[in-house]
């Protein structure tokens, strides 16, 4: 098999492996929203 | 240039001639001893000594032109044998060629008493098999076609001829010969048409890798000359095609995944009012129970009624237990009027918005919404309220992702796919019929005008 071949299917594996995680972690780059800096002791609407 | 071969006034011999037999002549011009390798095929000899070109193809060995220029240091001396695809080969002949002086090329003659004459052509750039066909080639649309394959024009009305030679022949090969030439080719290919005024011949030439001449005769040749040979199959066609089937698998498999772990279960439902009087108002809506180690949660907001006003939606998805909030924004937002162009509307009455590696636990969605209406006086009325549908789902695949992911797969075929027209346009740009196909498809102006 010609090498570059060999590193096309590493470099398609590995994609294909992030794209795996990413989907098993739910996430993306491109998300709305994500984890809001801590306030102790707060309830509720913590937005604003 | 790398010409056809010029086999011109004899009929080729058969595939498999009888053994010739070897015999030793006198050189008539310096007495040098000349053993013919192919005695009863050869017409003519260049004396290995002083060039002079001898006949014979009579008992007696007549001089047709003497030549007394030293004998060329050739890159095969002549008598050297190579084994080439499986047979043994003699170098017996050399003859060296040109377009009047330009594009000079060479050609040694091989034998081999069981399979006859076959041709190694250069123009020090790359090497080629030739051999003499015994039949003239098919005619397709664009070229001619041989056992199924068709060949592109590449060299069109050249003008060979012959500027030295030695060694023996099967014609009466002489400096100053000529003959038109046209070449056409396939990867790894070329189709020559040599003609004079008394027949026309064809001879197939396959390019050969530099370790199998290396390897029959000791000669080096370029790994990669630049430009291509006008027969060089592209180096990146191949890795194209595997690379394709590679780049098919990874995609199947990842869409396959993306279709198993789509369309998560719905963690929550329910609705509330909505007034568009810029008044914020909120609602918490709970349990929701997200039970994987982490999940993308999907949020989708929906007003039904909504009409030239938009829905401020500030979420905070909060975790009952550690306090830990997921925060979002998002916004629907719904226009429509007329005017001169007639009726228009644009925005959408929905807004989904997504959460990314939300852990597992139980949590409570805080949605903050202020309802706002459009008061432009060009605009028509808005709404007065609606109804805000709230629905909570876990999704699994952002198809964002699923788009990097191919960008990034396909990333490296585009750039082998690059290469490879770049290599075709250099190639082509050798041709007398320049480029063609997806090398002139992709030629830029600036290419154009040079």
């Amino acid at each position: 098999m010609d090498p570059r071949n060999i590193f096309y299917s590493v470099w398609s594996g590995g994609i294909g492996a992030l794209f795996l995680a990413a989907t098993l972690f739910g996430y993306s780059p491109f998300a709305d929203g994500g984890r809001a800096p801590a306030r102790a002791g707060i309830y509720g609407p913590t937005h604003k | 240039m790398t010409g056809g071969t010029a086999a011109l006034e004899m009929e080729a011999p058969p595939a498999r001639p009888p053994a010739p037999s070897v015999k030793a002549l006198s050189c008539p011009s310096c007495g040098g001893t000349i053993n013919l390798k192919a005695a009863g095929y050869t017409v003519t000899v260049a004396c290995q000594y002083c060039g002079s070109i001898l006949d014979v193809a009579s008992p007696e060995v007549r001089l047709i032109t003497e030549y007394h220029q030293a004998a060329a240091e050739l890159e095969i001396p002549l008598g050297t044998r190579g084994t080439l695809r499986d047979v043994e080969w003699e170098a017996i002949g050399f003859v060296r060629r040109s377009e009047h002086g330009a594009y000079p090329w060479v050609e040694y003659l091989l034998f081999n008493p069981y399979h006859g004459y076959r041709w190694l052509i250069t123009n020090g750039r790359g090497w080629s098999f030739g051999e003499m066909l015994t039949r003239a080639p098919d005619w397709g649309h664009s070229g001619p076609a041989l056992d199924g394959e068709s060949y592109e024009p590449f060299f069109v009305d050249g003008q060979a001829q012959v500027d030295y030679v030695v060694g023996e022949f099967y014609w009466r090969v002489q400096v100053g010969e000529e003959a038109a030439t046209d070449d056409y080719v396939r990867p790894g290919f070329m189709l020559s048409r040599e003609a004079n005024d008394k027949e026309v011949s064809w001879t197939i030439s396959a390019l050969l890798k530099p370790a199998e001449i290396e390897q029959a005769f000791g000669v080096r040749a370029p790994r990669d000359p630049w430009p291509p040979l006008p027969h060089q199959p592209s180096p990146y066609r191949g890795v194209m095609k595997v690379g394709a089937r590679i780049a098919l698998i990874a995609v199947g498999v990842m869409f396959l995944l993306t279709l198993l772990m789509s369309g998560g279960p719905s963690l929550f439902e329910g609705y509330v009012p909505v007034e568009l009087d810029r008044r914020a108002q909120n609602v918490t809506a709970g349990p929701i129970e997200a039970t994987r180690p982490y999940q993308l949660i999907s949020i989708e907001a929906w007003a039904p009624n909504l009409e030239n006003g938009w829905i401020d939606l500030d979420y905070a998805l909060v975790n009952r237990a550690t306090q830990e909030s997921y925060e979002a924004y998002g916004v629907a937002e719904r226009y429509s009027g007329r005017d001169s162009d007639g009726a228009w509307s644009e925005g959408s009455r929905g807004a989904t918005t997504k959460l990314a590696a939300v852990p597992r636990g139980t949590y409570d969605l805080v949605v903050e919404y202020t309802g706002n209406g459009w008061t432009d006086a060009a605009y028509g009325s808005y709404s007065q309220g609606s109804t805000l549908n709230i629905r909570v789902t876990r999704a699994s695949v952002f198809p964002s992702n699923f788009v990097i992911a191919l960008i990034l797969i396909l990333l490296p075929l585009i750039w082998f796919w690059w290469k490879h027209l770049k290599f075709e346009q250099a190639r082509q740009d050798e041709s007398d019929v320049g480029r063609t196909g997806m090398a002139k498809v992709f030629t830029g102006t600036d290419e154009e005008e040079d």
